[in-house]
């Protein structure tokens, strides 16, 4: 499994943190997750009351129309507060487990990055601690 | 000086209600915070005019007062009718009070601001774990419970709604203004005097443990600056969530508190 990319998009949908592991190829995915956001707000009113904490949507976008030569599934979790987690992945293998705990901890870490008193509400996140602990979640898997 | 300053203000602050009114009068919908400005700034200005007015008047208001600080002394004594008294005495200097000066509205706002931002941070970590909030409902007793639980170890003790837009959170213990205790000769009288009405009440009733004391208009008017921190948590929470309101905050006696909030409607 290879993360291509993680994005963090606040409550009025502005992006709060970006991360590609291929720099060149960053407009390409920051337009992924834009496309994403419809899929966000189809998910949330299919949800039956009695849910779990987050959804969390699959969307297999699979781009085969837009970028014939390159496949990613892509990930959402609305958390409780309205912040969506955008998580882009390259393979095709991969347990909805594995993904759920993925997307949980990187809540855990927005989470601690938001408590910051420092950090002003809907303002780009960018705490170099923040930044290094993303890239501990991802290097592990 | 004071005269010239006073109106710089009034030019600064026309100027600015004139913006606002020609920026936004296109603008269907309006920020709470924006709205909350012009009624902060509209009520700036009838202030101001009330002050002059009062200003041309304190020569004459000031030997009133005096007078009634030697009728107070001397009525101290009596029971229920000297404090009734008492209280329509106060009522010139209530109106010394409640027009509040740019400090104190600045000062208002910050704390209110601190209190919104803890109320944002609380809300995001409790949120993490609990399951999606369908409706209002909800959220409103997502606030009442478990960010009350965790600020103040325990929960509200009344949440009430008039189905219109507007939650009214009681507490019947607050724990931030439960040992405030009031230190003026004038408050140590009327303790007295309450002290001697509880002992009646007491043999009573014996049943009640809380002591509430019952407070006096200025008394009121004190504790309300203790009060504008947890109407900012609450606002923060309530944000977080996806509510957008304003909350206000009354305390009655002593350690209950109610808290309204009333939600904005964006439309």
């Amino acid at each position: 499994m290879k993360i291509v990319s993680i994005a963090i998009l606040g409550k009025k949908n502005n992006p709060l943190y970006v991360y590609v592991t291929n720099e060149e190829n960053k407009r390409k995915f920051e337009y992924i997750i834009h496309t994403s956001l419809d899929f966000f707000e189809e998910k949330v009113p299919l949800i039956s009351p009695i849910s779990k904490k987050s959804t969390q949507n699959q969307n297999d976008m699979y781009l085969g129309h837009l970028f014939p030569t390159e496949d990613y599934k892509v990930y959402g979790y609305l958390t409780n507060t309205n912040y969506k987690l955008v998580c882009i992945i390259d393979d095709s293998e991969i347990k909805e487990q594995e993904m759920k705990t993925l997307l949980n901890n990187l809540h855990t870490i927005l989470v601690d990055a938001i408590c910051n008193p420092f950090y002003i509400t809907d303002e780009p996140i960018t705490s170099k601690i923040f930044h290094l602990k993303i890239l501990d979640l991802i290097g592990k898997k | 000086m004071s005269v010239s300053y006073s109106l710089l203000e009034q030019i600064i602050f026309e100027s600015v209600h004139y913006v606002i009114r020609t920026v936004h009068s296109q603008s269907k919908v309006l920020d709470p915070e924006e709205t909350n400005l012009r009624v902060k700034i509209a009520t700036r200005f009838n202030e101001k005019e009330e002050k002059k007015k009062k200003e041309k008047e304190k020569g004459i208001e000031k030997d009133k007062e005096k007078k009634n600080e030697n009728e107070n002394q001397k009525e101290n004594q009596q029971e229920t009718v000297g404090n009734k008294k008492k209280d329509q005495e106060n009522v010139p200097q209530l109106e010394f009070i409640s027009s509040k000066t740019d400090i104190e509205r600045n000062i208002i706002n910050r704390l209110e601001i601190i209190g919104y931002r803890l109320g944002e941070r609380t809300a995001e970590r409790i949120a993490k774990n609990k399951p999606r909030f369908q409706e209002e409902v909800e959220k409103m007793r997502f606030v009442a419970k478990d960010i009350w639980t965790e600020l103040f170890g325990k929960m509200v003790n009344n949440l009430r709604t008039n189905h219109q837009g507007k939650w009214m959170f009681q507490d019947d213990d607050f724990k931030l203004i439960r040992n405030i205790s009031f230190t003026l000769s004038e408050e140590l009288q009327n303790l007295n005097h309450q002290q001697n009405t509880r002992k009646n009440q007491q043999k009573q009733k014996q049943t009640t443990t809380t002591t509430n004391i019952t407070m006096t208009e200025s008394q009121k008017q004190i504790l309300q600056s203790y009060l504008y921190i947890p109407c900012g948590i609450i606002r923060g929470a309530l944000s977080a969530i996806g509510v957008e309101c304003t909350v206000t905050g009354i305390c009655e006696q002593l350690p209950a508190c109610v808290f309204t909030a009333k939600i904005i409607n964006k439309k």
